[in-house]
This record gives C-alpha cells, structure tokens and sequence, in this order.
C-alpha cells in the first residue's frame, strides 16, 4: 500500500498547490483537507502529511507540488 | 453563481466591533481593484485601508496578490501585497476588507471564515495572537512603524502598513476553514493545467524563494510590493503582475471566470479600463 510522505521539504518554497490539490473534491475546494498541512518555521517549511492518505489521493497531491517535495512510499 | 458572494467585513477599530455581509450590487465590476475603489469611494470619509481579492484568487495559478487601497485626505495609495493572504480571505470567503477608525489602545486583530472577528487588546496579547487560528491555514500581517510584513517575509508598502499601525493595529491573521463550489470542475482543471504549463511566459524567471499562494515560480522578487498601475485586468483579477503576458488576455480570464460560474461578459472585461480610471479620478 502506497502513503503520502513529505521527504524534500527542504527544497519547499510554500506555494500550497499542495493544499489546494489535496482539498480539491470533485466539484468543490477548500484548505480542510487532513492529507498534508505545509507549515512556515523560523527558516523554511515543513509539512504534517496524513499518512494513512493512500493510492490515487496521495498520487495527486505528490504530483501537484512543482519542487517534487513529496513523494509516495510503500508500506 | 457559485461563488462570487462580493462578502465585505468592516472592522471599526474605534469601537472594536466587525460588521460582515453582502455588500449592495455593484454591478460590472468584477472585484479587486475595481471593488476595492468603489467601497474607497463609498467610505471615503472614514479614510479606509481596503484590502480586496479577485474573482480568481485561491483557484487559478498566479491569482496570488491582494488588492490594498489606503484613502486619506491626502489621496489614494494603492499597492499589491505578496503571500498567502490572499489565499486566506477567499476560503475565509472575505471578498474585501475594510479597515477604519483607531484603537485607543494597541491591539491584534483575528478573523476566522464568515467574518467573526476577535479583538486582542494591548501588546500583552502579541502570544495569543501567534496562536490564533489553525496551524497550515492562516496568514499573519504584523504592522510596525519601520516596515510592515506578511507571513514574516512578505513586504507591505511602508506607507500603508505605518498608518494602519499608527491607528493602533499591531497585527492582522485571517484563518481559513470554508469549502467552495466550482461550477465547471473539467473547464477548471484543464484551464489550472494550461495556466500553469504557461509559467514559462512570467516575466521573472523561477527560483526557490518562498512563494506566494498558487504560484509555483518562488521568484526572487516575491517578497516585492507591486505599484504597476497600468495593469488594469490583472489589478482587478489580483492576478501577479509578472503573469501579465498570461492574464492581460480577455478571453483566457473569461474563460477562467466562466469555469468558476461568474456571470460576466467578454464587454465587462474589455469596460474595466475605463471603469477603473473613472473611479480613480474621483480620488
Ligand atoms: S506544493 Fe510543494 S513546494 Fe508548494 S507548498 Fe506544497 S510541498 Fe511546498
């Protein structure tokens, strides 16, 4: 089973096309989403990705993110 | 109309009271600068700082700005601000904010969706400020007399961010937890798609600076304030300027507008110039 891993936060630049993605349901969006959290910190980002997000979601979310900060892992 | 509700919060700092609602039709005027002007003019009196976002902003790439007007007797100033706070006001579903009056004491402002409004008074309240709102899902503006920032890194233009730190405002965070509707979901991907494969015609080349909100370029002017006052249809999409040879196009940002389920027309798009001088000739 594939899960939503966040391995290169450090090349993040905090666009949140990450976010958008992951809260994009069909017909409607919103930043709600529990797949991934991208947070400021005093020197870059970092990311609380739900790692019970598997499959297609997780595939989704990885391919949003233009800087490949995310990644998916086999469990 | 799916999500064009025009939401306006006033928030009166002499009294430390909000006032949330659906402002009165304003009829062409399709949002950002053009809102932002028109609510300028209306509340002339009470020398407001607007902050407005556009039809676009939180959907589409490069609809990543906020609008910010600040009316004195002295005239109009008007700036664009970089970060995430435009994000924010569109899923906090805040199409404009208007700032007026000044604190009798120094005091932080929070605001969650729907426009409620917290009012943390004295500098005492600074922790609990950084505490509001959700970890991931906020937007913080802090106003000091020597240069005013958003998300700790994003410039403010100085003269709007002393005034409003001059009428007693330290800080601003807008949390965001509302879920919105798009009308046309396979028209909206695929213009997301090409919007974004069209990063190639910025007029700034990609870097890894911190970025604002749906932009994937982190260029190295991305903490800049933007003055550009010629670009009409981006200032009213807030679009960035640096993504005009993308937005600077009536047909691409009609079709943009129609995935999303706004009602206007090709002609609403091609008045916007006239308009927008119009109403900056009554400043
Ligand atoms: S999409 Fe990538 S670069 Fe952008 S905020 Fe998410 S993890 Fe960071």
């Amino acid at each position: 089973m594939k899960i939503l891993t966040a391995p290169h936060m450090e090349r993040c630049i905090g666009c949140l096309l990450c976010l958008v993605e992951a809260g994009t349901v069909k017909s409607s969006v919103s930043l709600n989403n529990t797949l991934i959290r991208v947070i400021r910190k005093s020197s870059g980002f970092g990311a609380e990705v739900d790692e019970t997000a598997v499959g297609g979601e997780a595939e989704r979310v990885v391919k949003a993110c233009p800087r490949n900060c995310l990644a998916t892992a086999e469990i | 109309m799916a999500n064009y509700s025009r939401q306006v919060l006033a928030v009166n700092l002499n009294t430390h009271e909000a006032e949330y609602g659906s402002y009165a039709d304003l009829g062409r005027n399709i949002g950002g600068l053009g809102f932002a002007l028109e609510l300028g003019i209306q509340h002339r009196e009470l020398e407001p700082t607007v902050l407005s976002i556009g039809p676009l902003t939180g959907f589409f790439p490069f609809a990543s700005k906020v609008c910010l007007l600040s009316v004195s007797s002295s005239g109009l100033t008007e700036s664009y601000l970089s970060g995430s706070l435009s994000l924010m006001l569109r899923f906090a579903q805040i199409d404009c904010l208007l700032i007026y009056g000044t604190s009798k004491q120094p005091v932080f402002v929070s605001v969650h969706s729907g426009g409620q409004v917290d009012f943390l008074e004295g500098e005492a309240a600074e922790p609990l400020f950084y505490k509001s709102g959700s970890l991931g899902r906020r937007s913080f503006l802090a106003f000091t007399d020597g240069g005013s920032l958003a998300d700790n890194y994003f410039k403010l233009h100085d003269e709007i961010g002393r005034r409003l730190y001059r009428r007693n405002l330290l800080g601003l965070v807008v949390s965001a937890d509302r879920t919105l509707n798009i009308a046309k979901e396979k028209d909206y991907s695929e213009l997301c798609r090409e919007i974004l494969e069209r990063g190639r015609d910025l007029e700034v080349s990609y870097s890894n600076q911190p970025s604002c909100a749906l932009c994937p370029a982190g260029c190295n002017f991305s903490k800049e304030t933007e003055e550009r006052p010629e670009l009409v249809l981006s200032h009213c999409l807030v679009t960035c300027g640096f993504a005009k040879n993308i937005y600077e196009n009536v047909p691409l940002a009609f079709a943009c507008l129609n995935s999303l389920g706004y009602p206007f027309l090709h002609e609403d798009l091609e008045g916007l110039e006239k308009m927008v001088a119009e109403l900056r000739a009554q400043f």
